[in-house]
C-alpha cells in the first residue's frame, strides 16, 4: 500500500513537471531570465531556490551523495585535495562546502604529511545555506575539527582581498546564478601564487557511455531520491543543472578570461566530473 | 639505491683504465663546497630555459671562418617546455634566413608565465640542500619568490621539472660560456685545439654542478626515470652538439654521430667519476678527463694503424693461394 502511494507519487509528480516546464519555455532567455535546470526563472530567484533545494536536501545529503555515485564522489574528492597539494602554511575557503567534506579531508591530508604544526590549519567554510552549514557543523564537533563557518553568496564574498591561499568549490558551481561574478571573487579573494580548483560535473564524451549516463541521471536519480528522500524535484533539479553547466573546455576558458594562469582540467570516471585548477600569479 | 648501484656496478669499470683508488663514502662534511664563480645568466635568456632542436643550416654564402660567428645567434630559438606552452609551431618554424636579434626571437614564445615559473625554479635551487629535488622545494622557493607555497602545483613533474630546470639553465650557461670563448679567440686571432676547446667547456658545464654535489645523485637518477628520460637525453644531446659546433666542428659523414656520441659518453663518465671525488677542487677529475680525451686521439690513431695492418696481414695469409692463382692463370677481377 505504502509502495502503491509513492508510485502515485511519483507519476503525479512527472506530470507535474511536465506541465510546468510547457508553460516556462514559453518566456524568453534574456539577462533577467536564467536557467534552473530545464526551467526558466527569474536571475533574482534563482538563488533563492538553490536555497530551498538545498534545505531540503541538507539531512540526507551526503547519504544521498553516496547513493547516487556508488561512493564515487570520495574518491574524487580525495582525488581534488591530492591535486591541490597543501602544506601546512596553505589557508583554504571551501565554497558550496556546506557538509564539510572538501574541508575535512584537507585538513586530514595536511595533518598527515606535515606533523610538526600544532593547531589546526586554517579552513573557512562557505556556503550560501545555514541548513548545510549546520550538518557540517555537527560533523565538525564528531570529528573534534574546528573549523571557521561562514553563511554567505559566494558571489559576494565577506572576506578582504588576497585572503586565502586555496579556494576549492565543490559541486558547487553550477548551482550559482552567475559563474564569472564567482570566478571573479575567487580572484579577489586568493594571494598571489593562490590556486583555484573547482570538482564538478562535466559531459561525458563517448556517446555510448553518455547514454548509459543519462539514462541513469533521469530515470534513476530522481526515483532514488523520491523513495529515500522524499524528493523528487531536488534532484531532478540536480541532474538538469548538471546538464546546463557548460563543458570543460568552456568552464577552462572561463577560468582564464578572468585571469587564472595555468588553467588545466582533469577529467575523472570517463567525463562524468572533471577537476579544473588555476592559479593566481600576480 | 642509486648511490650503491653506482658505486658497486658503474664505478669500478671506470676504475678500470686507471689506478685503483679506495671506494670511500660521501660524506658532505668533507665537502670544501664554495660556489663557483658562475657567469649570470642573461635575463632575456633566462626566461627561455630550453633550446629546441634546429637543424643548423649552414648557409652557402658564408665563409668557414664566418659560420661560427653567424650561425652562433641564428640557428636557435628557444622556449620554455612548461606543461601549458602552446606555441611550438610558432618556435620551430625560424629559419637562419631571417634576422634573429635577441628580441625577435624571445617575442615568438608567448607564454606570460615563463617568467614567474623561472623565478619560482630558480628560488627552489637555494633549497635542494634541505629538501632535495621535491615538490617542498619548489613550495619553499615559491614562497621566497612572493608567492603561496601552493603554486607548486603548477610544475606537475614536481622535482623532476626542477633538476631539468637546472640542467637547461646549466646547458645554457655553458653556451654562454662557448660563445664568449669563441668570440675571445676569434679576436685574439689564436685557434684553440678541439680537445683543448672541448676539455674547457666540459669542466665549465661540471664546475656548475658543484654547488649540488650532496644531492647530484639523487638528481642524476631523477633523470634516469623513464618519463624524464627523453627531455633529459635530449639535453644531453643538445649539449653535446652545441659543444662540437662550437669546438668547429664541420663534419657532414657519419663521424658527426660518433663524435657526439663519444663526447656524450666522455661527459656521462667524467661525471660519475666527479661524484666520487674527494680531492681539493676535484683535481683528479680533471686529470681523469685529460687521459679520457687522450684515450679518444689514440683510438683514431690506433683505427687506422689497424685497418692497413689487417690489411696486410690478410695479404701475407693468402700469400700461397695468390701465387697459385696466378701460376695456373686465373685473372684478377680488377683490372
Amino acid at each position: 500500500m505504502f509502495l502503491l502511494n509513492r508510485g502515485k507519487a511519483i507519476v503525479l509528480s512527472c506530470a507535474s513537471n511536465s506541465q510546468a516546464s510547457y508553460y516556462t519555455t514559453a518566456k524568453r532567455l534574456d539577462e533577467n531570465y536564467t536557467h534552473f535546470g530545464y526551467k526558466t526563472v527569474k536571475t533574482e530567484e534563482k538563488a533563492g531556490k538553490v536555497l530551498d533545494v538545498f534545505s531540503s536536501v541538507a539531512s540526507k545529503y551526503d547519504m544521498m551523495n553516496d547513493v547516487m555515485s556508488g561512493g564515487l564522489h570520495r574518491l574524487w574528492k580525495d582525488r581534488m585535495i591530492q591535486k591541490l597539494n597543501p602544506d601546512n602554511k596553505a589557508v583554504l575557503l571551501d565554497c558550496a562546502g556546506g557538509t564539510g567534506d572538501i574541508a575535512f579531508r584537507f585538513v586530514n591530508y595536511v595533518e598527515r604529511r606535515h606533523s610538526q604544526f600544532t593547531d589546526h590549519p586554517n579552513v573557512t567554510v562557505c556556503d550560501i545555506n545555514n541548513d548545510m552549514l549546520e550538518v557540517g557543523k555537527s560533523r565538525a564537533l564528531e570529528r573534534g575539527v574546528s573549523l571557521n563557518w561562514v553563511c554567505s553568496n559566494a558571489e559576494e564574498l565577506p572576506f578582504p582581498d588576497q585572503s586565502f591561499t586555496c579556494y576549492t568549490i565543490a559541486f558547487g558551481i553550477r548551482n550559482c546564478t552567475n559563474i564569472s561574478k564567482v570566478l571573479q571573487e575567487a580572484y579577489r579573494v586568493l594571494r598571489p601564487g593562490g590556486r583555484f580548483v573547482c570538482l564538478e560535473f562535466s559531459h561525458v564524451s563517448n556517446p555510448i557511455l553518455s547514454k548509459i549516463y543519462d539514462t541513469y541521471s533521469f530515470q534513476v536519480i530522481p526515483v532514488m531520491g523520491e523513495v529515500i528522500a522524499g524528493d523528487w524535484n531536488s534532484y531532478q533539479y540536480l541532474v538538469e543543472s548538471i546538464r546546463k553547466f557548460p563543458a570543460a573546455d568552456e568552464f577552462k576558458q572561463m577560468i582564464s578570461n578572468v585571469g587564472f594562469k595555468v588553467v588545466a582540467y582533469e577529467p575523472l570516471t570517463f567525463g562524468t566530473c572533471a577537476i579544473h585548477s588555476g592559479f593566481r600569479l600576480k | 639505491m642509486l648511490k650503491t648501484f653506482v658505486r658497486r656496478v658503474v664505478l669500478p669499470k671506470v676504475y678500470v683504465q686507471d689506478v685503483a683508488r679506495p671506494l670511500n663514502t660521501v660524506s658532505s662534511k668533507s665537502w670544501n663546497l664554495q660556489k663557483t664563480a658562475v657567469p649570470p645568466v642573461c635575463s632575456p635568456c633566462a626566461r627561455k630555459t630550453v633550446l629546441t632542436w634546429n637543424i643548423r643550416q649552414y648557409s652557402m654564402n658564408n665563409d668557414s671562418s664566418d659560420e661560427q660567428q653567424s650561425a652562433t645567434g641564428d640557428t636557435f630559438t628557444s622556449k620554455n617546455e612548461s606543461n601549458s606552452h602552446k606555441n611550438s609551431d610558432q618556435a620551430e618554424g625560424t629559419t637562419d634566413q631571417k634576422d634573429n636579434t635577441q628580441d625577435e626571437f624571445h617575442a615568438d614564445n608567448a607564454d606570460d608565465t615563463v617568467d614567474i615559473k623561472t623565478k619560482i625554479l630558480d628560488n627552489a635551487l637555494d633549497f635542494v640542500h634541505e629538501y632535495k629535488w621535491s615538490r617542498k622545494a619548489i613550495s619553499s622557493g615559491a614562497e621566497a619568490a612572493g608567492l603561496a607555497g601552493v603554486s607548486e602545483g603548477i610544475f606537475e613533474g614536481g622535482g623532476e621539472d626542477l633538476v631539468l630546470h637546472f640542467v637547461r639553465q646549466s646547458n645554457i650557461r655553458l653556451q654562454h660560456f662557448m660563445k664568449e670563448s669563441v668570440k675571445r679567440q676569434d679576436e685574439e686571432g689564436e685557434k684553440m685545439k678541439s680537445s683543448e676547446f672541448i676539455r674547457k667547456a666540459i669542466e665549465f658545464r661540471l664546475r656548475l654542478i658543484v654547488p649540488y654535489m650532496d644531492n647530484w645523485s639523487d638528481a642524476m637518477g631523477v633523470l634516469l626515470r623513464p618519463n624524464v628520460l627523453p627531455k633529459s637525453a635530449e639535453e644531453l644531446a643538445m649539449m653535446v652538439d652545441d659543444i662540437w659546433f662550437y669546438a668547429g666542428d664541420k663534419s657532414s659523414d657519419f663521424s658527426w654521430y660518433t663524435k657526439r656520441g663519444m663526447l656524450a659518453k666522455l661527459y656521462g663518465s667524467t661525471q660519475l667519476f666527479m661524484l666520487m671525488d674527494q680531492s681539493p677542487d676535484f683535481k683528479d677529475t680533471w686529470e681523469f678527463l685529460d687521459r679520457r680525451l687522450d684515450d679518444i686521439k689514440n683510438i683514431a690513431e690506433i683505427s687506422q694503424s689497424i685497418s692497413t695492418t689487417g690489411d696486410a696481414m690478410f695479404q701475407a695469409a693468402f700469400s700461397s693461394a695468390t701465387i697459385l692463382k696466378n701460376i695456373l692463370g686465373f685473372p684478377d677481377r680488377k683490372r
